[in-house]
């Protein structure tokens, strides 16, 4: 394996080593079903082969003395059996090694956790690809094998197309967040399997995509659990961070994060909103939001409080708990749930062949408690909820027996018991 | 494959009832089916690591650490520049000071373990001070205290029911070892101890465990019991007040409490009549129905 040397954090990474804690595992789990069987000593070489083509993945994290950093493992790589529930804590030395992902398989099953301070849903989104191709190959199935160049794809992105500027430390009041109700420290899933041309059906009579759709119904159910359990004068604004994938807007492929979270949402604080108007509040807000000039912006802004000099020279045994304390004043409280959809998968003609379908899930946080994921392939669309509520599944219905409504047909499974 | 009645969603095969709304899915096993692949397995395959804390606790706990780290590392270096500054309380301070933040943090919410850590994190304080200065007494009180505290106010809450006996047991003799140990404190002798608290103490307990036993017997009013409360005060501030005026060798019986005796009395006298009243009218009665 290729040995890449120290590498810092990227912009985005910075916030997740320090914040990791119970309820907060920042992982996310990208898995396709195939339609052979996997084998784990089969799937192991195609893992190790893999990462030949993906240095970067090879690296443990270790903590500096301002700074966390990535530094070369050298342990050894292995493939796991599934367990019972996604986006599991990652402990830097004790879990898999000193890796930040891990691969689970199961009867058909291939599925990637990675910790997301290594890379965001794109990143590894290519990894995975990577992966079961290489699987195809030993199992035999005439497929030829991408080339990857480990340096170009290990560029910090933000750090490229920083512009330093006089942003605005605007703070934005804080969202609705669902009532407390006891936890669960395994992640409790929901999957919902989806005919694309029927929610693509809906959306269009909205004149929205998809994406908007789903975000939509999430803060119409928000809505409407705001309205069950506060009065008036207590409600707050309701939002849903949707990551953008800055790669479509900006010229780099990196496998490290690189994406932004676009806060959209509406105010119930100013009346009860119809389906309507909260597409159409939706559309306009992420369709505004989705220029370079605005995303530089938020950039800067991160890239900034990076650079102050009281950040830049605290050590991290100061820095670790403070950012504990206070990144959730510009992270978690300022929306209610995390919407993330990957889209279709790109495949080719005959990996599709082996593909029956692919799930991806987000970890929830302790503030925000549910987040919702998608991603597409061939004619259905999963959407999966991740739930750190031991039983409360008020949202997930809300939003499943909305789409049933509109004559969607959803057909879900769970992890709960 | 089911359909669930009450949301409309396809559920996958082998689920017996609706994740959303819990109804269960009646019908043939064929309806049902077989799970083939379940989300994910029931059973664990590997050691699961949870940390234990959340962001919140994990960051006031790594903030603590530090801040006591830096103060230890501040007292230590001050100690090697002033030979004559003694840093032992200030250490153990800062220790205990660190460790009341930390023990609501890492601790399940429990009043017994709770109140138990914080009663030896005080001892240890009170202990390193009763070391260090020998002469402040009062460290010695206030050790006896906390572990009057500690019986009194803690034991009560542990579990298990089938030794209540024993607790109450411990509980009535810690009070009076209390009073013996805070005489040997003061005069390193049991004088007053015994000529003094030692009535008072075994009057008030024959008393008081005559009164719970009555009241566990049968219907006793409140007043009742309030009544018998006072009037047991009473009978041992005037037993106190004779044994101190035995124990400093003057004459007479009582002295400056006539007034609660006289108060004493007629409580006595009022619960006798209440009582033998009460028992007559019930006589009577039952004799005419």
């Amino acid at each position: 394996m290729a040995h890449n040397p120290l590498i810092p954090l990227d912009n985005s990474a910075i916030i997740y080593p320090p914040t990791a804690a119970r309820y907060n595992s920042h992982t996310f789990r990208l898995s396709v079903e195939l339609t052979i069987e996997v084998v784990a000593e089969r799937l192991l070489t195609a893992l190790e082969q893999t990462l030949e083509l993906f240095p970067y993945f090879t690296v443990a994290l270790h903590p500096g003395f301002f700074w966390y950093y990535f530094a070369p493992n050298t342990k050894e790589v292995n493939v796991y059996p599934e367990v019972a529930g996604p986006c599991r804590f990652f402990h830097p030395k004790k879990n898999a090694n000193g890796y930040l992902f891990k691969v689970h398989y199961t009867k058909n099953r291939i599925a990637l956790e990675v910790f997301h301070a290594l890379s965001d849903g794109s990143g590894g989104l290519r990894f995975l690809q990577a992966l079961v191709k290489e699987y195809l190959i030993l199992s035999g199935v005439d497929l030829t094998r991408d080339a990857t160049t480990g340096s170009i794809t290990q560029e910090d992105a933000f750090e490229k197309f920083y512009t330093p500027l006089k942003s605005v430390f605007a703070l934005d009041p804080p969202a609705f967040h669902m009532k407390r109700s006891p936890y669960s420290d395994e992640v409790q899933a929901i999957s919902a399997r989806i005919p694309i041309s029927d929610i693509k059906k809906v959306a269009s009579t909205y004149k929205v995509t998809i994406t908007e759709y789903i975000v939509s119904e999430l803060i119409y159910a928000l809505q409407k659990i705001q309205e069950r359990e506060r009065s008036k004068r207590r409600y707050k604004p309701i939002k849903v961070s949707v990551p953008v994938n800055l790669r479509r807007l900006y010229p780099s492929d990196t496998l490290r994060n690189f994406t932004l979270f676009m806060v959209v949402g509406i105010d119930p604080r100013l009346g009860h909103y119809t389906m309507e108007e909260i597409t159409t509040q939706v559309m306009h807000q992420l369709r505004s939001q989705l220029n370079q000039k605005y995303i530089n912006r938020y950039i800067a802004r991160n890239r900034s409080g990076r650079s102050h000099v009281l950040i830049r020279y605290a050590p991290n045994w100061i820095k670790k708990p403070l950012m504990k304390l206070f990144s959730d004043i510009y992270g978690d409280n300022l929306y209610s749930t995390t919407m993330s959809n990957l889209g279709q998968l790109e495949l080719d003609e005959i990996t599709s062949e082996y593909v029956q379908s692919a799930d991806f899930y987000l970890s929830p946080s302790k503030t925000n408690k549910v987040s919702c994921a998608a991603v597409s392939v061939g004619e259905y669309m999963k959407l999966n909820f991740s739930s750190i509520y031991k039983e409360k599944v008020d949202l997930e219905r809300e939003v499943l027996t909305s789409l049933v409504d509109k004559q969607i047909r959803v057909e879900i499974s769970t992890n709960r018991r | 494959m089911a359909y669930c009645v009450s949301c409309g969603v396809k559920l996958a095969s082998g689920l017996e009832k609706c994740p959303l709304c819990n109804t269960v899915v009646y019908g043939p096993p064929e309806l049902i089916g077989n799970s083939q692949e379940p989300l994910f397995p029931l059973s664990q395959q590997e050691e699961i690591i949870h940390p234990s804390l959340d962001k919140t606790r994990k960051a006031i706990l790594e903030l603590v650490i530090t801040f006591v780290a830096l103060a230890l590392v501040t007292l230590v270096i001050t100690a090697f520049a002033l030979p004559t500054f003694n840093p032992l309380i200030a250490i153990v301070a800062t220790l205990v000071g660190g460790a009341f933040i930390v023990v609501p943090l890492v601790c399940k919410p429990s009043y017994v373990k709770i109140s138990s850590w914080y009663v030896v994190l005080t001892t240890i304080l009170v202990l390193s001070i009763a070391i260090r200065i020998p002469e402040y007494k009062w460290a010695y009180y206030t050790l006896a205290s906390l572990v009057l505290y500690w019986i009194l106010a803690v034991l009560p809450a542990l579990k298990g029911k089938k030794y209540v006996g024993v607790k109450i047991a411990i509980m009535i003799l810690s009070v009076g070892l209390f009073l013996l140990v805070t005489n040997l404190i003061e005069t390193h002798t049991l004088s007053w101890s015994i000529a003094v608290a030692l009535p008072i103490y075994l009057f008030t307990m024959i008393f008081v465990s005559l009164l719970v036993w009555r009241v566990s017997k049968g219907k006793v009013g409140v007043t009742s019991i309030v009544f018998s409360l006072i009037t047991i005060a009473s009978w041992a501030v005037v037993i106190g007040d004779h044994c101190a005026l035995k124990y400093r060798g003057k004459e007479g019986l009582i002295s400056w409490s006539l007034s609660v005796a006289i108060v004493g009395s007629c409580l006595l006298l009022f619960l006798l009549l209440r009582f033998s009243l009460l028992r007559v009218r019930n006589y009577f009665h039952n004799r005419i129905v």
